[in-house]
């Protein structure tokens, strides 16, 4: 098996992405901030890892449709040393990114997924690797218009992971405001804001790269000073399974659905905003929370159930790399099997981790 | 220049009437405006004056999947927020889409945008009959008679392809479905 790896830019990117986060924690602690919880970052790291697993199956169909329309359809002829290209296609991709994450909060099915990465009650760098698993069924929509333009698949590829990698700086609480720069560019204070459950935070600020689709679509909104931002989601998760915090939200809104009074009401369910209910039924929306009063999910696990977090984690890492770097000769059952291990390994942590005995909630 | 490039143009102008009209229902004027685009690469084409042949396709098979299926809940569902509001009614076009592309370009079913769009029309003359409507009904069977001598390859020696015939049935159909949403919401305003 070894014999077949093949370097990829993943394998790579993973461990630069982790040792940045230990940076992120060691100036942190230098500086006396306590901007991570460990249950809480791990949990992210797993979550991010799982994602890989999934996704890197889930990415191929996209990048295959993608692919398969810009052969058949593809207008124009763009030439990949030119730099027009890239900037043309950066600019054209962040647009749509801009749309593709305003659908994932704005379409209850859609945000099924992307609620995965705002379950994290902290904010730094580590929930950025808090990815879905279950997005790329339909993210891949929203860039066909790239693949009718006739940009190479190439390029596409390239550009969304610089897209993505680009965000990953956004998720600290360690760096301010950075001047003209919050004009257009999205930075980690007009970040902070989106992952903010306070009432000036909901669905603001969805761009990637640029901030400008925000401000030409007026969903932006800037960091209030006065205000101090309490991260997460309403209903939190209060879980550490990595593998629940992909599906909670599928659960609750399969449960509605069901109960629906029509079929056309649950179809509503699914595609209405988060918060939706029908107009007969007073509505649970729940109101914007305080810094003060706001109670984190917090465990109590001891060392060595907290040590076998980590130990979970390495292993996981290990495995995947394993598995990015031997995928594609991989026959599908080999690959079926490692993501299947995969899985049961991250529910056995979460399980273990979100036992009873385990929580409590503190006032923080 | 061909007969097709003059038919297109002829569903052009109809098409983008119905998307020009703010009185219709949203997602007829969506389908509308799909259409339009289709037909005016159409033009482009056929006419030669600018072809791009593999955007027109592109949009053949979007309007396939998508255009005539938001006709079809604008005219059968009306009020619905699929008709009317333009969060849903775009929920409506990419999904379709994207369904309709996976079918064509990944499954190879290319038949799946016109076997989808004659059942959206049927969907229409079945609304029709039940409410007694003749407009959507004469709008509807016009546009079925459409994809069937398309479909049959129905040709006029020279003159008449049967592309042609789909251009000028679909663009009688959509007059006629026009009018029918046209009169309603005057009704409507009214009542």
């Amino acid at each position: 098996m070894v014999d077949n790896f093949s370097l990829k830019p993943m394998i790579l990117v993973i461990p630069v992405l982790l040792i940045l986060v230990f940076i992120e924690l060691s100036f942190a602690y230098l500086k006396g901030k306590k901007v991570y919880n460990f249950q809480d970052s791990i949990t992210s790291i797993n979550i991010g890892l799982l994602s890989q697993f999934v996704n890197s199956t889930g990415a191929v169909f996209g990048a295959l449709m993608y692919a398969l329309i810009e052969a058949r359809y593809g207008t124009l002829a763009w030439s990949t040393s030119s730099p027009f290209t890239w900037v043309f296609t950066l600019l054209l991709y962040d647009f749509l990114y801009y749309w593709v994450h305003r659908t994932g909060h704005m379409v209850n099915i859609f945000w099924a997924a992307h609620i995965t990465h705002h379950s994290s009650e902290e904010f730094n760098l580590s929930t950025a690797m808090r990815q879905a698993s279950t997005g790329f069924y339909f993210k891949w929509v929203f860039y066909l218009p790239l693949a009718v333009l006739g940009i190479p698949v190439q390029v596409y590829v390239v550009v969304g992971l610089i897209d993505l990698l680009y965000q990953f700086w956004v998720h600290t609480r360690l760096i301010g405001r950075l001047g003209f720069l919050e004009w257009f560019l999205v930075t980690p204070s007009n970040h902070r804001v989106h992952h903010g459950q306070n009432d000036y935070c909901i669905d603001k600020n969805f761009g990637g790269i640029f901030c400008l689709w925000d401000r030409l679509f007026g969903t932006y909104a800037d960091e209030r000073a006065d205000e101090p931002i309490v991260y997460g989601i309403r209903k939190p998760l209060k879980n550490w399974s990595p593998v629940w915090s992909n599906l909670h939200y599928y659960k609750s809104l399969w449960i509605k659905a069901k109960g629906a009074r029509s079929w056309r009401e649950g179809l509503m369910f699914l595609v209405a905003e988060p918060d939706w209910t029908p107009a007969d039924i007073k509505s649970t929306s729940t109101k914007s929370p305080a810094v003060s009063t706001y109670q984190k999910h917090r465990s109590l696990a001891p060392t060595s159930i907290r040590l076998s977090g980590i130990a979970t984690t390495l292993v996981s890492l290990g495995l995947l790399i394993l598995y990015l770097g031997t995928r594609d000769q991989m026959p599908l059952f080999q690959q079926v099997i490692f993501v299947a291990v995969a899985i049961v390994m991250f529910a056995g942590i979460g399980k273990i981790w979100s036992l009873e005995k385990f929580q409590s909630p503190q006032n923080e | 220049m061909n007969s097709l490039a003059f038919t297109d143009g002829l569903l052009f102008l109809i098409a983008a009437a119905a998307a020009a009209i703010p009185r219709l229902p949203l997602a007829f004027r969506i389908g509308s405006t799909l259409l339009a685009v289709t037909a005016g690469l159409g033009v482009l084409r056929f006419s030669e004056l600018l072809p791009l042949p593999t955007l027109h396709s592109f949009f053949s098979t979007f309007s396939a999947s998508s255009a005539f299926l938001l006709i079809a809940v604008s005219t059968t569902w009306t009020g619905s927020v699929g008709a009317t509001q333009a969060k849903y009614v775009s929920i409506l076009l990419i999904v379709s889409g994207a369904v309709g592309f996976v079918m064509v370009d990944l499954f190879e079913l290319a038949l799946f945008g016109q076997i989808l769009a004659v059942l959206c029309v049927l969907q229409i003359i079945v609304y029709a009959v039940r409410h007694r409507l003749l407009s959507p009904l004469l709008g509807a069977a016009t546009l079925e008679l459409g994809f069937i001598l398309f479909a049959t390859g129905q040709r006029v020696s020279n003159l008449l392809q049967p592309g042609d015939f789909l251009h000028v049935l679909t663009a009688t159909g959509l007059a006629l479905l026009m009018w029918y949403h046209w009169h309603s919401s005057r009704t409507r305003s009214l009542v």
